[in-house]
């Protein structure tokens, strides 16, 4: 079910007049989330920082012909925000000629962070490769939904498919990556129950 | 291996659910208890998903991304806004712009001349100025404009010393004559400025090829003929004269005109002519000399004079190089001799005629006992005094003619107006 909210809708009406504090709350609303949502399409995080800069001059060049809408602004903000992000992403990628199911998602800081969950370690490296096996359809859902913490509506917005879909794609991925990391497993550790955060 | 086959989508996203708002794998387990064998390895990865590391934004780069929006945001301001953007408006700007610019070439080509490279941007915008003209008068109008120019450039080609090309001469002769077609038939009450303003360029435009450096080319002599045709047409032309209108194209000379015309170069007449004192107590015959008029003194006392009296009417014109019949069926002085010819005019006379007037040529005074009516003399070689008591014929001279007396009676005919024929018939029969 989704929750339609018009919190940004006087914010992004004083941006379409060139307010520039409007802007910069846009920004600090979106920019980490964007960023985050972008490295895991990118792949690494130098290419993301540019991606972000040229989101960001979209962003500032078509807000004015957003149509903010009678209600469920913030919906539908956040769902052409991130569609410009996708076409920003295809065009990048079509660019460097490269296939995005390609692209592995670098977790530079992976073994940074793991020195946080140092008994999880293995299991979390083991988690991180068999992500990068997803499609990237399903790697964005799966992120979106647990590590950003969404709802499937909201990873629906993001994503620009309908919520059904999102549900079947976050259970296919799921089936997947619980395959991979069974299959990662020594034969004798595989019926081993991982120790999950409590 | 786990079977996944009899989870539903609903069940996952509903265990999903339930762990972002703090369920822990046992609370999703024992809400599917029927399902916690496959449960189990999906609900570790959703618990195990959120310690994935993520990617932080560093804050210069932040900053760096942030400078770039708000310059874009600034170099948007100082751009026009609104209404100024919109698509219709750029597109009646472009519009606007393009006009301007095919104006402006439309201009510099104005001047242009046949042999340049924009003198067909020139005649096409003179064409389609035509093409949106649907008013007679204002067509009437463009045609004499556009006639004008192409004078123009001739006379700029002739001045420049270039070759003018003979389709310039025809479209200037044509477009003169479609000015005059539409004239012609344009409403009587509308029609009189533009034959006035007709008859205007046409003689301004054989003044001009008469005089100056134009009247040295060959090549316009026969657009010169024409243009005095077409001014003689004009002329003739009645204006707000009814619905009859001569309806012919001016250009082409036509038989019967008579009113004289400007020669291109005029050129001295070769003729002995010397002044001539015509004693003139009447009227007078026609005088030799055709297309000069002369004025014509009182009688002056010569060194030889001729006594020429005349005591009856006169007849016969004394003009006209060319022989000429002309019957005569009264009483008719004869004729007043020709001017400048010397050929002789042979005038049937079936009445009582009196003597001749002089001949002009003779060169030598004769005394010539008149008892009939004289005609007056061409120009004779020496200047004569010739006491005229009767009525002489007319003048040669269609010009003016100051007529000194009129002392006798029975005078026929005394006109300076042009003439065809003879006048003087009126007397005929009165002569003793």
């Amino acid at each position: 079910m989704v929750v339609r909210t018009d919190t940004l809708a006087p914010i992004i009406l004083r941006a379409q007049q060139n307010d520039e504090d409007a802007y910069e709350q846009l920004y600090n609303l979106h920019a980490d989330k964007l960023f985050r949502y972008l490295c895991m399409r990118c792949g690494n995080a130098a290419l993301a920082e540019d991606a972000l800069g040229e989101l960001w001059l979209r962003l500032v060049q078509y807000l004015p012909s957003f149509r903010v809408p009678s209600s469920g602004t913030d919906q539908a903000f956040t769902a052409w925000l991130y569609t410009i992000a996708r076409n920003l992403i295809i065009d990048l990628v079509r660019s460097s000629k490269r296939d995005d199911r390609d692209i592995p998602i670098d977790f530079p800081a992976l073994e940074q962070d793991l020195d946080q969950h140092i008994d999880r370690r293995d299991d979390l490296r083991a988690l991180a490769t068999a992500v990068n096996h997803l499609t990237p359809e399903q790697r964005e859902v799966i992120l979106l939904r647990f590590r950003e913490e969404l709802s499937s509506s909201e990873v629906a917005v993001r994503v620009g498919r309908s919520e059904s879909a999102v549900k079947a794609l976050q259970h296919r991925a799921l089936g997947t990556l619980a395959r991979i990391i069974g299959d990662s497993r020594p034969d004798e550790h595989k019926h081993d129950r991982v120790i999950l955060p409590k | 291996m786990i079977e996944s086959s009899s989870l539903s989508d609903t069940i996952i996203d509903d265990c999903a659910e339930r762990i972002r708002h703090g369920a822990s794998l046992d609370d999703c387990l024992n809400a599917y208890p029927s399902l916690a064998h496959e449960l189990e390895p999906l609900l570790t990865i959703m618990f195990q998903a959120p310690m994935l590391p993520v990617p932080k934004l560093r804050p210069e780069v932040r900053a760096r991304v942030r400078r770039q929006m708000l310059q874009a945001v600034r170099s948007r301001q100082a751009k026009p806004q609104g209404w100024f953007r919109t698509p219709l408006l750029r597109f009646a700007l472009a519009f606007v712009a393009t006009f301007f610019a095919l104006g402006s070439g439309l201009a510099a080509a104005q001047t242009s001349l046949p042999d340049s490279p924009l003198y067909g941007v020139k005649r096409a915008g003179e064409e389609l100025r035509l093409q949106l003209t649907s008013d007679p008068k204002a067509r009437a109008g463009l045609y004499l404009e556009y006639s004008e120019v192409r004078f123009n450039e001739i006379v700029a080609l002739s001045n420049a010393g270039r070759p003018v090309p003979e389709s310039l001469l025809d479209q200037c002769a044509e477009q003169r004559d479609l000015a005059w077609q539409t004239i012609v038939d344009l409403e009587p009450s509308a029609e009189g400025a533009l034959q006035q303003r007709y008859v205007s360029m046409t003689e301004h435009r054989i003044a001009a090829l008469s005089t100056g450096p134009l009247a040295q080319s060959p090549v316009l002599e026969q657009f010169l003929a024409h243009e005095q045709a077409a001014l003689n047409a004009a002329q003739q032309h009645p204006v707000d004269s009814g619905p009859e209108k001569p309806n012919k194209p001016p250009g082409k000379p036509a038989a019967t005109e008579t009113v004289p015309v400007q020669t291109r170069t005029p050129k001295p007449e070769p003729t002995h002519a010397k002044p001539t004192a015509r004693p003139d107590n009447g009227n007078n015959g026609n005088n030799g000399n055709p297309g000069k008029p002369t004025a014509q003194p009182e009688p002056r006392d010569t060194g030889k004079p001729t006594a020429q009296p005349d005591n009856s009417n006169n007849g016969n014109p004394g003009n006209n190089g060319k022989p000429t019949a002309q019957p005569d069926n009264g009483n008719n002085g004869n004729n007043g001799n020709n001017g400048d010819t010397g050929k002789p005019t042979a005038q049937p006379d079936n009445g009582n005629n009196g003597n001749n007037g002089n001949n002009g040529d003779t060169g030598k005074p004769t005394a010539q006992p008149d008892n009939g009516n004289n005609g007056n003399n061409g120009d004779t070689g020496k200047p004569t005094a010739q006491p005229d008591n009767g009525n002489n014929g007319n003048n040669g001279n269609p010009a003016s003619q100051p007529e000194t007396s009129e002392k006798s009676g029975n005078n026929s005919n005394s006109t300076n107006e042009p003439v065809h024929e003879n006048k003087s018939d009126e007397n005929k029969g009165k002569h003793p």
